[in-house]
């Protein structure tokens, strides 16, 4: 996987594209787990962009699960800018329960844990 | 930590075993071709390569006078009186011939000896008998006609053992007059015999030369040799044919030429014959046309046209009788011997030998290794098709390339060696291609027929911890309930149960593992077992069950798997619903009439993905006649040929226009059936769940 992993003031953001499914989903975590690293290791938050991300299957979700657990509870993940399709994954699985989500990835990482309200429906 | 074991790489080894194979099979060909020659391929092809480009003959200056059919019946029964042959060799010599040959002995002394004629005739006075004794023998009349031309004797090694050994009419062979002078000793090796059937004495000191008439075919019983030197008891003679050439060209020395103390050549003047160390040499066959064949009897007529003989070798032979010489030539099943020493003489002449050079089979098999080397490392890299141009290629290659020595300069270096070496080697190197393709292939097949055979037993699995469809029905009269869950070839971790709890409720729940194929079924295992376990002990409520259920999933749960679901408690006499969604599609809601909306939940992530989520417990009644779906993602996400999503919408779709009187079994069949059509022979990539309750009334309410 070589999609980009872009160190900011405070945050790394991460921007994965196309679909995650079963064929990639292996390497999708890998990713993902070097990127949380990465701001875990700057002492930064991660945003990840899924403006370039069509779809997401539950093995992607799995990852995201895999990436929150490797951040511990201290390290904000944010989902940034899903297209409808991905809001309707994130929201079908109540990630968006467990993640906080924005419209675009400029929107302030805030340091609070992950919002836990769902919206409304 | 254990490092891990060293591997060799496994593409590496097959093709490592291609080259063994190759190496092995012509190492092997080529030992044998060393060790048993493979000589008889020489003869096939190089008399093949002489019968389709025999040697033009038609400027040959070599003229056999035939003492043929015709000659014996216009001079007499052979052997002929000296005083014929004599007036033969005075025509011949007369006209010019640069050497005459006599393919024939004369070992005995003429029949009309003066002193034979004498004994017959007792009548004869004492001075007619003094008178006819002082005549000089035909025998020394022929000797001296011999000795006036270039004459060539022709004479014969006999072995030990032959018929002829030890007859009276030889003379010790070491003592027999050799004219050509040799510069060097010949080398060992050269064919030698003990013996020699010769000419008498007398006829035998006059003539000019003399020659080795031992024509020996090969094993096959075909000439393809004669000699240009043998030895006699010890001394060097000439061949008959190499004799009249040096006899013709006017060569008093001959020059043997050794290498590695073996004869390799002998040059006569200016032309070097190549010969085998038996003192042996090759030439090139053709048909010596008729013009070069003149009867006997022409030349002893009167008016015989000289001038085709003159400036020509001459061979005399007996041909075409009983007793005379066949033999059998690369290019002729049946010749008279005389045609092959005629060619013989002819091929020192104008240069028709051909050279088997000492070092061919050794370049032979060297071509045929360096063969196989290109075989084995070209064949595997090459595909089918291109592989057979190529090695065509190659082997049209060494053909023309041993055809082109063979007409061009006259150089016998075969194919067959190279060919067969390379040729064995291309075959073990296709051979060992197939056989690791097939065990690749059977290696692909059985570990295909495991996971076949894994995947359909954690499919049976799956569908026996399934509650059979019909106790769904009879669960609780007071409810429709019905549920269906077609698994995907490859097995997801779909499940789904009903059943009845202490209180009387109805628990029913439609649960989703993450992944496919095995790992997602030994977990749908566990979390069907494990639901039902908590549901039914569940004296806290549907939210503590959850959380004891979320909390025992999540235990040594090492590849991070997690289960979405959705369980629901209903009570069939109040209508009264408990719903916890688990991160699962929302479930949708059938009213009485048929129509359908989406039931919005609150819900929470899958279980197993944070520890001890408050799942809110949502609770809703429905009324009689109304009902819920729930399906998995093996519905919405079902996918088409051309990848688009069943979604949500098509599901609403599918279950348009129920009417009031549905069913939950017709609603499953109805879900199946769009999907299928939907998916239109795609191949399903998830499990398809669907389950369906209806809240029947009360009979007293009927």
């Amino acid at each position: 996987m070589d999609w980009p992993i872009v160190e900011e003031q405070d945050a790394v953001i991460a921007r994965p594209a196309g679909r995650i499914d079963e064929t990639n989903w292996e390497s999708f975590t890998d990713w993902l787990v070097a990127a949380v690293r990465q701001a875990s290791a700057g002492g930064r938050g991660l945003v990840l962009d899924l403006a370039r991300l069509d779809y997401m299957s539950s093995r992607g979700l799995r990852a995201l699960t895999v990436a929150r657990k490797e951040a511990g509870e201290a390290m904000p993940i944010t989902l940034a800018a899903p297209n409808p399709r991905m809001r309707e994954i994130l929201a079908i699985s109540r990630y968006d329960k467990l993640f906080r989500i924005v419209p675009a990835t400029d929107t302030p990482a805030t340091d609070g844990p992950p919002a836990t309200d769902a919206p409304a429906r | 930590m254990a490092s891990p074991p060293a591997r060799t790489s496994p593409a590496r080894e097959p093709r490592a075993r291609v080259l063994v194979a190759g190496v092995a099979a012509a190492l092997i060909v080529a030992i044998a071709l060393l060790r048993w020659g493979g000589g008889w391929s020489d003869g096939l092809v190089f008399d093949a390569y002489q019968r389709l480009s025999p040697r033009d003959l038609g400027a040959m200056r070599v003229q056999i006078v035939a003492i043929d059919p015709e000659s014996l019946r216009v001079v007499g029964p052979w052997p002929w009186s000296r005083y014929d042959m004599a007036r033969l060799t005075e025509v011949i010599g007369r006209a010019g011939a640069t050497a005459i040959g006599y393919d024939a002995f004369f070992p005995e002394a003429d029949r009309q000896t003066p002193a034979k004629f004498a004994a017959r005739y007792p009548e004869l006075t004492g001075a007619a008998r003094a008178a006819v004794l002082r005549l000089p023998s035909l025998d020394e009349a022929f000797a001296q006609v011999l000795g006036r031309y270039p004459t060539v004797l022709a004479r014969a090694g006999v072995d030990e053992g032959s018929v002829d050994f030890g007859e009276p009419i030889y003379r010790d062979a070491a003592r027999l007059p050799v004219e050509a002078a040799f510069s060097t000793p010949l080398p060992p090796g050269v064919a030698h015999w003990p013996q020699a059937i010769s000419s008498l004495p007398a006829i035998e000191e006059t003539a000019y030369g003399h020659g080795l008439v031992n024509g020996d075919p090969d094993a096959d019983g075909v000439v393809r040799r004669v000699p240009a030197v043998g030895v006699l008891r010890g001394v060097a003679n000439m061949g008959f044919a190499a004799e009249l050439a040096r006899v013709a060209l006017g060569v008093a020395t001959v020059r043997p030429i050794a290498a590695h103390g073996r004869l390799v050549a002998l040059a006569i003047g200016d032309r070097r014959v190549p010969v085998a160390p038996d003192g042996r040499f090759r030439l090139r066959f053709g048909t010596v046309p008729a013009a070069n064949i003149t009867s006997a009897a022409d030349v002893l007529r009167r008016g015989f046209d000289a001038r085709t003989l003159r400036g020509k070798v001459v061979v005399i032979s007996v041909t075409g009788v009983g007793g005379s010489d066949i033999v059998a030539t690369p290019i002729a099943a049946q010749v008279d011997g005389v045609q092959v020493q005629a060619q013989a003489i002819d091929a020192i002449l104008r240069r028709g030998w051909l050279i088997r050079p000492r070092f061919a089979a050794a370049a032979e098999i060297a071509l045929g290794l360096l063969l196989a080397g290109v075989a084995t490392l070209l064949l595997p890299r090459l595909r089918g098709g291109t592989a057979a141009a190529a090695a065509a290629a190659l082997v049209l290659l060494v053909i023309a390339a041993s055809w082109l020595a063979f007409a061009r300069f006259g150089l016998l270096l075969g194919p067959v060696r190279p060919l067969l070496i390379g040729g064995m080697a291309g075959m073990a190197v296709l051979v060992t291609l197939f056989a690791e393709a097939e065990r690749a292939q059977r290696g692909l097949r059985v570990s295909a027929a495991r996971t076949a055979g894994e995947l359909e037993a954690a499919r049976d699995i799956q569908q026996g911890m399934l509650p059979p469809r019909a106790s769904l029905a009879a669960l609780d009269p007071g409810l429709d309930l019905d549920a269906i869950l077609e698994p995907a070839r490859s097995v997801g971790g779909d499940f789904f149960d009903a059943f009845s709890l202490p209180d009387g409720r109805i628990a029913f729940l439609v649960g989703d593992v993450t992944g496919k194929g095995v790992p997602a079924a030994l977990f749908m295992a566990l979390s069907k077992a494990m639901s039902r376990a908590m549901l039914l002990r569940a004296a806290d409520g549907l939210a503590a069950a959850l959380d004891a259920l979320g909390m025992e999933l999540s235990r040594d749960n090492g590849q991070a798997m997690f289960v979405t679901m959705l369980v629901g408690l209903v009570d069939t006499r109040t209508g009264a619903i408990e719903l916890v969604n688990a991160g699962h599609e929302n479930p949708l809601l059938v009213r009485a009439d048929g129509s359908i909306e989406t039931l919005a939940m609150d819900g929470g992530p899958p279980l197993c993905v944070v520890a001890n989520y408050p799942y809110p417990v949502e609770p809703l009644t429905l009324a009689a006649g109304e009902g819920l779906i729930v399906v998995t993602d093996g519905v919405t996400e079902a996918m088409d040929a051309a990848g688009a999503l069943f979604d949500r919408a098509r599901l609403l779709d599918a279950l348009a226009g129920l009417g009031a009187d549905w069913r939950a079994e017709r609603i499953t069949a109805a879900l199946v059936h769009a999907v299928r059509t939907f998916e239109a022979g795609a191949e399903p990539s998830d499990d398809l769940t669907a389950l369906a309750l209806r809240r029947i009334a009360p009979p007293s309410a009927a």
